[in-house]
C-alpha cells in the first residue's frame, strides 16, 4: 500500500517560487515571441529575489518534508542563498548586448532557473534519490546551457564533451548509489551511517563510485579534465554560474554526506583528501601557462575546489561555517571577475583572451582596480575575502591530523604557485597595451552592478568577516 | 554612542580630517586655506579636549565618577582573535592630549609665519596634522594594538618631516636614520604585544592590567624590557638616541612639536601607562630608571660643547626626557608626567625663540656666528631667557618645580647614585643653557656676516609669548595635575606627591643651578681667556664629548659595517646562487608541469574518459588495499 506523504509547502516554498518563475518565463516567451530578453531575464531576477524572500522565514529552522527526504535546515540555508545569488548575477550578466543565449532567451532563462532548482534540491536532499534527482536536474540543464553559444564551435564542443563525460560520471554515481543502497538497505543518509560503521566491501565500493561522481562535478583532479574546455566554450554567464553554483550545490551534498555518514570516523574520506591535494597541484600548475581568462579561471576553480575540501577535514561544526564562508568568498570573487570579463567585452567572447587586458589600468583604471581586487582575493591577499577564507581553511585543516597538515601544506604551496598566475593577470593590466588590443571595451550598467556586488562582498568579507561568520 | 563618546572621537578624527582634506583638496585651494584648515582643526580639537578635561575635573571634584572608557566596536577578524577599537580618556591621556592639541596648535600657528615662503607649504601642514592625529591615537587608544598603530604613525610623520627638505642630502639621511632607529623600537613593542597576548590573553589595557598579578615576574620583566626598547627608541634615550640630534635637520617647528614637546615623550607615556606592569616587574623598572638617569647625565655633558643652537636644544631634550624616564622608572609616575608638562612648555618655547633667531639670521644655526643679539631681537631674547631659566630650574619658573619633583623622588625612593646623576645633570643643564644664551645673545658683538634683522611676525610672536607665560607659571599646575593623575595611578606602589616641595633638597639643587649659571657667566661673559685655557687643558675629553662619545662611530663599526659586509656577501653569493637559482628551478619545474597539464588537456574525449577510468580504478584500489590491510591486522595476532 502506498502511504500518502504529507507535504509541508513552507519548506519547499523557494523551490515552488522558482518553478513558477521558470514556467512564467516560458509562457511569456511563448505568448510573445518578440518579448525583449531583458524582460525575460528581469522576470527571472525578480523570481530569484522572491525565492529569497520565501527563504527568509525558514532561517534558523530545522524542517523536513516528503517524509524526511527533503530538508530545509541551518545546513542547507546558506547554500540556498549562495545559489540564488549566483542565479541573480548570472541572469544580470546575460542581459548584456553580445551575451550568447542561443537566440532563445526564454529557454535560456528557464534553463538557468531549473538548474538552480536542481541546486536547491541537492542542498536539501537527505536521501540518495533526492541527491540523484537534484544532480540530474542541474546537470541536464547545464548540458544544454553549455551549448547555447552554438554558432561558436567551441560551445558545441563544450556541450558535447560535458554531456558525454557527465553521463559517464553519472553512471558511476548511480552505480555507487545502488551499491550503497545494497549495503544499507535504505536510501536515507541517516541509515547509511550504520553501514559506514560496519564498513564492508559493498559500502566501501559504493562510496568510492559515489565519490567519483561528486568529484567529477566538483572538478577535483583527476576528474577535472572537462573543466577548461567546458568553461572556455560555454557562454560567459553560464560559465560564471557553473563555476559557482555547481560547486556550492555539490559541496552541500558532500558536506552533508560527510557529516551524516562519516561523522564518527572520517578515515574513509582519505581518498578525498588525496583528490584535494592533487587538485591544488593540478589547478595551480595548470593555470600557469593559460592565455585565456576563462580557462585560467577554470584551473583556478579546480584548485579552489581542492582548497574547499579542507573545510571538511576534521569533520566538526566549524567546518560548515568555513565551507560556507569560503564558498561565499569564492562566489564574490569569481562572479566579480566574470562580470569584469563581461563588462570589458560586453559579452563578447573574444575578450576572455588575456591580451585584451594589456594596459587596462590606463584605459579603465576603475575596472582594472576592481579586477585587481578580485585576483588579489583569489590569491589570498589580506583585506580580501580570499585571505580570511584561507586562514579559516588552514585553521580547520591544521587540527585534523596528518592528512589535514598535508592538505594545509598543499594549500600554502599551491597559493605560492597561484601568485604567479594571478599576478600575471594583474601585470598584464599594467603593461603597455598593444595597438590592436585596444578594442572597444564595453560598459554596461548591468555588469557594473555585478562587479560592484562582487567588490563589496570581497571587501566586506575581507575586512569584517564577522558579518557572515557570526551567522554561521 | 552618547555625546561624550562622540566628542572624544571627534577630537581624534579632526586632525585626520584636516590632513586628508589638505592632501586631496590642497592643490585646488589657496595656500592660506591649508593653514586655516590645519590650525582650525587643531584649535577646535584643543577646545574640545579642554571641555572634556574640565567636565571630568568638575565631575570628580563634586564626587561623581564619569566614564573614561569609550568602546566603538569590535573588529573580530577570526575568533578567538578580537580587535576592538576604543578610547581611554583618563587624566594621564588628557594630560598628553592637552599638550598635543594645545602646544600643537601654537606650533601650527607659528608655522604659518615660519614656513610662509616654503613651496611645500600645504604638504607641511598635511604632515603636521597627520602627526597630531597619530600622536592622539597613541595616547587615546585603550589597547596596545592601536597604540602600536599610533606609535608607528608618529614614526612615519617624524620621518616625513625630518626629511621635509628632501633636496638636502643630510636631511634625507637624518630621516632615514630616525626611521631605522624608531623601527627597532616598533619591533620591541610588537614583541612586547606578542608576549602580552601570550601571557595575558588580551591586548586591552583593562584586561592586561587587571591580570598582571596572575603572571610571574619573569614574564612581566620580559614584557617591560621589550616595551622599554620601544620607549628608548622613540624617546631618544641611550643607546638609541643618535637619531635625535640629526633630526634637527627638519624645519624648526617640527623640532619644537615632534622632537621636543610631544613625540619624544611617547616613551614616558608608555611606561607611565603600563605602570601596573612595571610595578610588578621591579627589575625592568630599575632598568628604565638607570637608562633615564644615565641619559640625562650623558646628554647634558654633550650639550656643554655643541655649537649648533638646535643640537644643543636636542641634547637638552634627550637629557630632560632622561629625567622623565628616571621618574617613571623609579615609580614616581606623576613626577614624570609633571616634568613632561612643563618641559613641553619651555622646550617648545626655546625652539620657537631659536627659530626666530635662525630665521632672522637667514638660516644660521652656529652660535659661534651669533652674539650680541639681545638688543637686536628683544622678543626672541626675553622669551629665550624665560625658557632658559625655566629649564635650568630657577624658581618660580616651571622647570624648578618639576625637576625638583623628580629629584625628590630619587631621594625618597632611595636611588642615591642615580639621584646624584640627576643633580650633576641639573648643574650641567644650567651651565650649557646659559652658555647657549650668552653665546647667542651676549658675549660681545655680533660675529656673523652682514647685519641681523628682526622681522616681527604676529603669527610667530603670539605663540612664543603664550608659551613664555606658560613656562613661567606652569609650575603651579602641580597641585591640580597631581590630584587628577591620582585617578589614573590607582594602586601605584611608589608614586610620589608632586605638590609638596622638599625644601632642603630644592635649595641644594638651586645652589648648584646658580653655580652652573655662574660658571657659564664666568667662562663666556667675563673671562673668555679662562675658557681658552680650559679648552686647551681638556682637549682630549672635549673631543670625546664633542663627538657625542663617538657612539655614531661605534655603531658604524659595530652595526653598519658588518651589516653591509653581510649584505654584500649575500648579494654576491646568496642572491646569485640561492635566491635566484631556487625560484628559477621552481618556475622551470612549474612551467614544465604546467606544460604537461596543458598538453594532457589535449581536447580529446577518449583521453579524458581514460583518465576518469584510471582514477576510478585507483580509488577502488585504495579502498581494497586499506580494507585488506585493516582486515589482516585484525586477523593476525599481534
Amino acid at each position: 500500500m502506498i502511504q500518502s506523504v504529507a507535504i509541508d509547502w513552507n519548506v519547499i516554498a523557494p523551490v515552488v517560487v522558482l518553478v513558477a518563475t521558470g514556467l512564467l518565463v516560458l509562457v511569456v516567451d511563448l505568448l510573445s515571441r518578440s518579448a525583449p530578453r531583458q524582460l525575460l531575464y528581469g522576470i527571472g531576477i525578480v523570481g530569484s529575489l522572491a525565492a529569497f524572500a520565501a527563504m527568509l522565514p525558514l532561517r534558523g529552522q530545522e524542517l523536513t518534508t516528503f517524509g524526511g527526504a527533503f530538508a530545509s535546515d541551518s545546513f542547507s540555508w546558506p547554500f540556498d542563498v549562495l545559489l540564488l545569488l549566483t542565479l541573480t548575477i548570472s541572469l544580470a550578466l546575460s542581459c548584456l548586448g553580445k551575451a550568447e543565449d542561443g537566440a532563445n532567451p526564454g529557454a535560456y532563462a528557464a534553463l538557468l532557473i531549473f538548474c538552480t532548482i536542481g541546486g536547491l534540491i541537492l542542498a536539501g536532499a537527505t536521501t540518495l534519490i533526492g541527491i540523484f534527482l537534484g544532480l540530474e536536474e542541474l546537470s541536464l540543464a547545464l548540458y544544454v546551457l553549455a551549448g547555447t553559444g552554438y554558432p561558436r564551435r567551441s560551445s558545441q564542443e563544450a556541450a558535447l564533451k560535458y554531456v558525454l563525460l557527465g553521463s559517464l560520471a553519472s553512471g558511476f554515481l548511480i552505480f555507487g548509489m545502488a551499491l550503497l543502497y545494497g549495503s544499507a538497505g535504505s536510501i536515507s543518509l541517516a541509515a547509511m551511517s550504520h553501514a559506514a560503521y560496519a564498513g564492508g566491501p559493498l559500502f566501501i565500493g559504493g562510496f568510492a563510485l559515489f565519490l567519483v561522481g561528486v568529484a567529477f562535478k566538483l572538478a577535483l583532479a583527476p576528474f577535472h579534465l572537462w573543466t577548461p574546455d567546458v568553461y572556455e566554450g560555454s557562454p560567459l554567464a553560464v560559465t560564471a554560474f557553473m563555476a559557482v553554483a555547481v560547486k556550492a550545490a555539490m559541496f552541500a551534498v558532500l558536506a552533508r554526506f560527510a557529516y551524516v555518514v562519516f561523522g564518527h570516523d572520517a578515515s574513509a574520506l582519505v581518498p578525498l583528501w588525496i583528490l584535494a591535494i592533487l587538485s591544488m597541484i593540478v589547478g595551480n600548475v595548470g593555470a600557469i601557462r593559460q592565455t585565456n581568462l576563462k580557462r585560467l579561471l577554470a584551473f583556478s576553480g579546480i584548485a579552489q575546489a581542492g582548497y574547499l575540501v579542507l573545510a571538511l577535514a576534521g569533520v566538526g561544526r566549524g567546518g560548515v561555517a568555513t565551507l560556507v564562508f569560503y564558498l561565499a568568498a569564492y562566489a564574490f570573487m569569481n562572479l566579480g571577475a566574470f562580470a569584469v570579463i563581461a563588462l570589458i567585452g560586453n559579452g563578447d567572447e573574444l575578450h576572455a583572451d588575456l591580451s585584451a587586458y594589456r594596459g587596462l589600468a590606463f584605459r579603465r583604471p576603475m575596472v582594472a582596480a576592481l579586477m585587481m581586487l578580485f585576483f588579489l582575493s583569489l590569491a589570498g591577499i589580506p583585506a580580501t575575502a580570499g585571505f580570511i577564507g584561507k586562514v579559516l581553511l588552514l585553521g580547520q585543516a591544521m587540527g585534523a591530523g596528518p592528512w589535514g597538515v598535508a592538505m594545509a601544506v598543499a594549500l600554502i604551496v599551491g597559493t605560492l604557485v597561484s601568485f604567479y598566475v594571478y599576478f600575471q593577470v594583474i601585470w598584464q593590466m599594467f603593461a603597455p597595451a598593444d595597438a590592436e588590443a585596444v578594442a572597444s571595451d564595453g560598459n554596461a550598467a548591468v555588469s557594473w552592478v555585478a562587479v560592484a556586488a562582487g567588490a563589496v562582498g570581497v571587501l566586506l568579507l575581507g575586512i569584517v568577516p564577522q558579518l557572515l561568520l557570526a551567522h554561521l | 554612542m552618547d555625546k561624550f563618546a562622540a566628542l572624544v572621537l571627534v577630537i581624534l578624527l579632526l586632525p585626520l580630517a584636516g590632513a586628508v582634506l589638505i592632501s586631496f583638496a590642497g592643490p585646488y585651494l589657496p595656500r592660506v586655506a591649508a593653514a586655516v584648515i590645519a590650525n582650525g582643526t587643531l584649535l577646535v580639537a584643543f577646545l574640545m579636549t579642554g571641555i572634556v578635561a574640565l567636565t571630568g575635573w568638575q565631575a570628580t571634584s563634586s564626587g561623581q565618577t564619569i566614564p573614561q572608557h569609550f568602546a566603538y566596536g569590535t573588529w573580530a577578524l577570526i575568533p578567538p582573535l578580537k580587535i576592538s577599537f576604543g578610547l581611554l580618556i583618563d587624566p594621564l591621556a588628557l594630560t598628553w592630549m592637552l599638550i598635543i592639541t594645545g602646544v600643537g596648535f601654537l606650533i601650527h600657528l607659528y608655522s604659518v609665519g615660519y614656513m610662509a615662503s616654503d613651496r611645500n607649504y600645504r604638504t607641511f601642514f598635511a604632515y603636521m596634522n597627520l602627526f597630531v592625529f597619530t600622536m592622539l591615537l597613541l595616547v587615546m587608544s585603550d589597547n596596545f594594538l592601536w597604540l602600536l598603530v599610533g606609535w608607528g604613525g608618529v614614526g612615519l610623520a617624524s620621518y616625513l618631516l625630518i626629511g621635509f627638505y628632501y633636496d638636502r642630502v643630510s636631511a634625507v639621511l637624518a630621516a632615514r636614520k630616525a626611521l631605522i632607529m624608531n623601527v627597532i623600537g616598533d619591533v620591541g613593542i610588537m614583541i612586547a604585544i606578542f608576549l602580552i597576548y601570550a601571557h595575558l590573553g588580551s591586548a586591552a589595557y583593562s584586561d592586561v592590567f587587571a591580570r598582571v598579578a596572575s603572571v610571574g615576574a619573569p614574564a612581566l620583566t620580559a614584557i617591560g624590557l621589550w616595551l622599554l626598547l620601544g620607549a628608548v627608541a622613540k624617546s631618544a634615550q641611550l643607546p638609541l638616541h643618535t637619531w635625535l640630534p640629526d633630526a634637527m635637520e627638519g624645519p624648526t617647528p617640527v623640532s619644537a612639536l615632534i622632537h621636543a614637546a610631544t613625540m619624544v615623550t611617547a616613551g614616558v607615556y608608555l611606561i607611565a601607562r603600563c605602570y601596573p606592569i612595571y610595578d610588578h616587574a621591579p627589575v625592568a623598572a630599575e632598568v628604565v630608571a638607570v637608562v633615564g638617569a644615565t641619559s640625562a647625565l650623558f646628554a647634558a655633558t654633550i650639550g656643554c660643547v655643541q655649537y649648533d643652537i638646535k643640537r644643543v636644544l636636542a641634547y637638552s631634550t634627550m637629557s630632560q626626557i632622561g629625567y622623565m624616564m628616571f621618574a617613571v622608572g623609579a615609580g614616581a609616575y606623576t613626577a614624570g608626567a609633571f616634568h613632561f608638562l612643563t618641559h613641553a612648555f619651555f622646550k617648545a618655547l626655546l625652539f620657537m625663540a631659536a627659530g626666530i633667531v635662525i630665521q632672522n639670521l637667514g638660516g644660521e644655526q652656529d652660535i659661534r656666528k651669533m652674539g650680541g643679539l639681545a638688543g637686536k631681537m628683544p622678543l626672541a631674547f626675553w622669551t629665550f631667557l624665560i625658557g632658559t631659566v625655566a629649564i635650568a630650574g630657577v624658581p618660580p619658573f616651571a622647570g624648578f618645580f618639576s625637576k625638583d619633583a623628580v629629584i625628590d623622588a630619587a631621594i625618597a625612593l632611595h636611588h642615591p647614585v642615580l639621584g646624584a646623576f640627576l643633580i650633576i645633570a641639573a648643574f650641567l643643564t644650567a651651565f650649557y643653557m646659559f652658555r647657549l644664551l650668552f653665546l647667542t645673545f651676549f658675549s660681545g658683538a655680533y660675529r656673523g656676516d652682514g647685519a641681523p634683522h628682526d622681522h616681527p611676525m604676529v603669527s610667530m610672536n603670539v605663540p612664543v609669548v603664550v608659551l613664555a607665560i606658560l613656562a613661567t607659571v606652569g609650575g603651579f599646575l602641580a597641585a591640580p595635575l597631581g590630584a587628577a593623575l591620582r585617578l589614573t595611578f590607582v594602586g601605584a606602589l611608589h608614586d610620589q606627591d608632586i605638590a609638596t616641595i622638599n625644601w632642603p633638597v630644592a635649595a641644594g639643587a638651586f645652589l648648584l643651578v646658580v653655580a652652573g649659571i655662574a660658571t657659564a657667566y664666568a667662562l663666556y661673559q667675563v673671562r673668555p681667556q679662562l675658557r681658552e685655557s680650559l679648552i686647551r687643558a681638556l682637549a682630549g675629553p672635549r673631543q670625546l664629548v664633542m663627538n657625542a662619545y663617538y657612539l655614531d662611530t661605534v655603531y658604524h663599526w659595530l652595526v653598519e659595517v658588518p651589516a653591509y659586509a653581510i649584505a654584500d656577501a649575500a648579494a654576491g653569493f646568496f642572491e646569485t646562487f640561492i635566491i635566484r637559482a631556487i625560484p628559477l628551478a621552481a618556475s622551470a619545474t612549474a612551467a614544465a608541469l604546467g606544460g604537461f597539464a596543458r598538453a594532457w588537456e589535449s581536447g580529446q574525449l577518449r583521453r579524458y574518459g581514460l583518465t576518469i577510468a584510471v582514477g576510478v580504478v585507483l580509488l577502488l584500489a585504495w579502498y581494497v588495499i586499506t580494507a585488506y590491510a585493516a582486515a589482516s591486522q585484525g586477523v593476525l595476532p599481534q
